[in-house]
């Protein structure tokens, strides 16, 4: 019999762990596993690989507008520093009503990606304690820009013509 | 002697070339990065291009500086505290925009982020174009920057 590696150990554990939870989890190539999960349980599943799967380091959060299917996807991209395994693990929220259990108190470094991931798309995380903007300018009062459906203020376009006038007859 | 020295400094079209004279080669620059033109910033600052032979320094504190290079792109955020960095310098102060983003927008002229150019914010006297640009070209802005100067009147800036 041949050995399995970390990889697949860490695959095999969450699907026996989470039977019905996980949609899919698959080794994608060497040390990069992907786990996607039902929106309803990603928190136990996040406690899961912390506890169990040593995986402890979070480093990075992000989002993705699939607006054809109305829905976002959110990744939490965890390494594990001690089996040098990177997961991502995913889950998909419907468009309308984008809510997510926030999971601070799995890893507590996801406050500032989160927080991130907030503003650029209007995820609302459940349980986060600072819900405020970061990177985009303190007056900001538009719709989150990351998403697909985002336009910006005519004036933009109407500004920029102004300036070419502007800068090219002086 | 003394006499022909008094009426030298009482001449004020003599005074005014001297006091150009000075601004010109000591336009010190605020060590303020906005945009990726930055590590360009430092080249031309250092040994290779040295831009202190024409009297370029950056320097850490802006009481003391007359120059602002405006390196790349101004976000919208970065705006107001490039206008509080442009208001805090006591006069003379001259604004070099440089690369396209600081001009116009550049890459991100439809972001929702970026300023489209930085002559919204504050007043620029020099545009050096590129992406980014060259030392070589820094040089150039700032020798077109001295001529600009050179011919300036007394009361101005
Ligand atoms: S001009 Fe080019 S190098 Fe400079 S800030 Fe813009 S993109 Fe970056």
């Amino acid at each position: 019999m041949i050995d399995k590696s970390a990889e697949e150990l860490i695959v095999d554990s969450v699907k026996a762990r989470f039977p019905e939870e996980v949609i899919e989890a698959k080794v994608q190539r060497k040390n990069r596993v992907s786990i996607s999960v039902r929106n309803n349980r990603i928190y136990d599943v996040g406690l899961f690989l912390r506890d169990e799967l040593e995986f402890d380091h979070i480093a990075s959060v992000s989002g993705v507008d699939y607006i054809d299917m109305n829905e976002f996807e959110v990744i939490y991209y965890v390494w594990s520093i001690n089996k040098k395994v990177l997961v991502g693990l995913r889950t998909k929220i419907p468009r309308d009503n984008p809510v997510l259990k926030s999971l601070v108190d799995v890893w507590e470094g996801v406050l500032y990606h989160e927080r991130e991931v907030w503003e650029m798309f209007g995820i609302k995380f459940e349980g986060h304690p600072n819900l405020s903007l970061l990177l985009l300018p303190e007056d900001w009062d538009g719709p989150p820009p990351l998403r697909k459906d985002f336009v910006l203020p005519e004036t933009h376009q109407e500004r920029l013509e102004e300036k070419i006038k502007k800068l090219s007859s002086g | 002697m003394l006499q022909k020295a008094k009426d030298g400094l009482m001449d004020i079209k003599l005074f005014r070339r001297v006091m150009n004279w000075g601004k010109a080669w000591s336009l010190w620059s605020v060590h303020l990065e906005t945009g990726c033109c930055g590590p360009e910033d430092m080249a031309r600052a250092c040994a290779r291009f040295d831009t202190e032979r024409f009297g370029t320094l950056p320097f850490p504190t802006l009481r003391e500086c007359d120059l602002i290079f405006v390196t790349g792109f101004v976000t919208k955020k970065m705006a107001k505290r490039l206008k509080i960095v442009y208001e805090q310098m006591p006069e003379p102060k001259y604004v070099i925009a440089i690369g396209h983003c600081a001009i116009s927008g550049g890459l991100w002229w439809d972001s929702y982020s970026v300023v489209q150019g930085v002559d919204e914010i504050i007043p620029v006297d020099v545009y050096v174009p590129g992406c980014p640009p060259r030392p070589e070209a820094w040089i150039q802005g700032i020798r077109m920057l001295q001529e600009k100067i050179a011919k300036e009147g007394m009361r101005k800036k």
